[in-house]
């Protein structure tokens, strides 16, 4: 048994070249896929965390060897981390922060849009964000909302809808759809932005999401659910295994 | 005085968490929220070796953030580590091993490095696949805040010496 679990985790680590990856550009097969609510991504060579005042950049130029190259103090309450290309998307319970790293040692602020309070994960294309917003603790709000900007302009982003939700956190794309973890896991159509609409949904409590291909796999306080999915026929999701927890 | 709408909100805001103020008396009986939970509070030393892979599978109780790496997903077991799971076939995923970091909650791959906080601190992993161990290649001690209680407080009496890798309701409240 012993011997088999050290077959699995060398493959693990030595497995990273060979298989194809149909997903979004920047997913190349050396690393891997997060969920929403991460605070750690890599960009080339470089490591890129937030805490929950300021993000820190890691030189990973030897990836054995991480070194502190940079730290810049962002807000309160950040949140989750999200690279899209060269730009991090930062969420923290007062807004999103957009960051440029095409300098990768010195991220430049590009800009922000400010909330209230209660911002929770972002996920970004190339043309538009996606940011949850939710309230779980008594402080006068109830704000449990899906928002979305476009980004074209990464300078200036522009509201462009709000709707209401139940209780979402984390979001993932899934080219011309948009997978939602709120009461249930909600599936839109974004293909038209300015008339999202649901098209199908889950009946799983889920606080994360990863889409890995055609993968769907959903993280909650009660489970590791997966389900295949396919564009082409989003409504078929077929449920592939559950972990129960 | 004129009150507006903002300064009511926020006047509301602070007294629904006026239990949260830090006071040491105890005086109606009822104890305040930051007393529900304590730090567990390590040793340096001891917390600088508290790092190893355990491949044996550990029960999945409080699931955090997840990670996927080819046919691997990691679990998040928050403040604890991460269960790794063998998804090969993901009709039928396997709990296979589990790796302990203490006050971990993130988690990311590059090549052969994985990259974790260790409470304040960022590691760098690399699997020894001959020994089924982990190696820490890098530690950079400090880059984190202190892991703060479920409710956001910090611990303030902690020692140079002494690290802070998880939060735990105190029991000894009735």
């Amino acid at each position: 048994m012993k011997t088999y679990i050290i077959i699995i985790l060398a493959l693990i680590t030595c497995s990273c070249d060979s298989d194809s990856n149909s997903g979004v550009s920047e997913n190349s097969n050396n690393i891997g896929k997060a969920g929403s609510l991460a605070r750690f991504t890599t960009y080339n060579d470089y490591l890129y965390t937030v805490d929950n005042a300021t993000l820190n950049v890691f030189s990973i130029n030897d990836q054995t060897n991480p070194v502190k190259i940079n730290d810049i103090e962002i807000g309160f309450n950040i949140e989750t981390l999200f690279n899209y290309k060269e730009f991090l998307y930062i969420g923290s319970q007062n807004g999103m922060y957009i960051f440029s790293v095409q300098n990768p040692e010195e991220p430049q602020y590009l800009s922000e849009v400010q909330h209230f309070t209660a911002c929770d994960p972002v996920v970004a294309n190339a043309t538009h964000a996606f940011v949850t917003l939710h309230t779980d603790i008594g402080c006068g709000t109830d704000i449990n909302v899906l928002e979305i900007y476009d980004v074209n302009d990464v300078v200036n982003p522009v509201f462009i809808s709000r709707r209401n939700l139940t209780n979402p956190i984390g979001l993932g794309l899934y080219g011309d759809y948009l997978i939602v973890c709120d009461d249930e896991v909600k599936i839109f159509d974004i293909s038209d932005i300015n008339n999202t609409t649901l098209v199908h949904s889950i009946n799983r409590n889920a606080f994360d999401v990863i889409v890995n291909n055609d993968t769907l796999i959903l993280i909650g306080q009660n489970g590791l659910y997966q389900y295949s999915l396919s564009p082409n026929s989003i409504q078929n999701t077929s449920e592939l295994s559950t972990i129960n927890i | 005085m004129k009150l507006n709408i903002f300064t009511v909100f926020m006047l509301s805001c602070s007294l629904t968490f006026q239990s949260c103020w830090y006071s040491n008396t105890d005086d109606d009986g009822i104890p305040e929220i930051v007393n529900y939970y304590e730090p567990v509070i390590l040793e340096r030393s001891e917390f600088n070796n508290s790092t190893s892979l355990q491949t044996t599978p550990e029960v999945i109780v409080n699931s955090g953030k997840i990670y996927v790496k080819n046919n691997f997903i990691f679990i998040n077991e928050r403040n604890k580590g991460f269960h790794i799971i063998n998804n090969t076939d993901p009709t039928n995923p396997q709990n296979i091993a589990f790796l302990n970091v203490l006050g971990s909650s993130d988690l990311t791959i590059k090549g052969n490095a994985i990259y974790v906080n260790n409470a304040t601190d960022l590691l760098a992993l690399a699997l020894d696949t001959q020994a089924g161990t982990v190696e820490v290649t890098k530690r950079v001690p400090n880059a984190f805040p202190q892991i703060t209680s479920p409710f956001g407080n910090v611990y303030y009496n902690i020692n140079e010496n002494e690290v802070v890798v998880d939060w735990v309701l105190n029991e000894n409240i009735d």
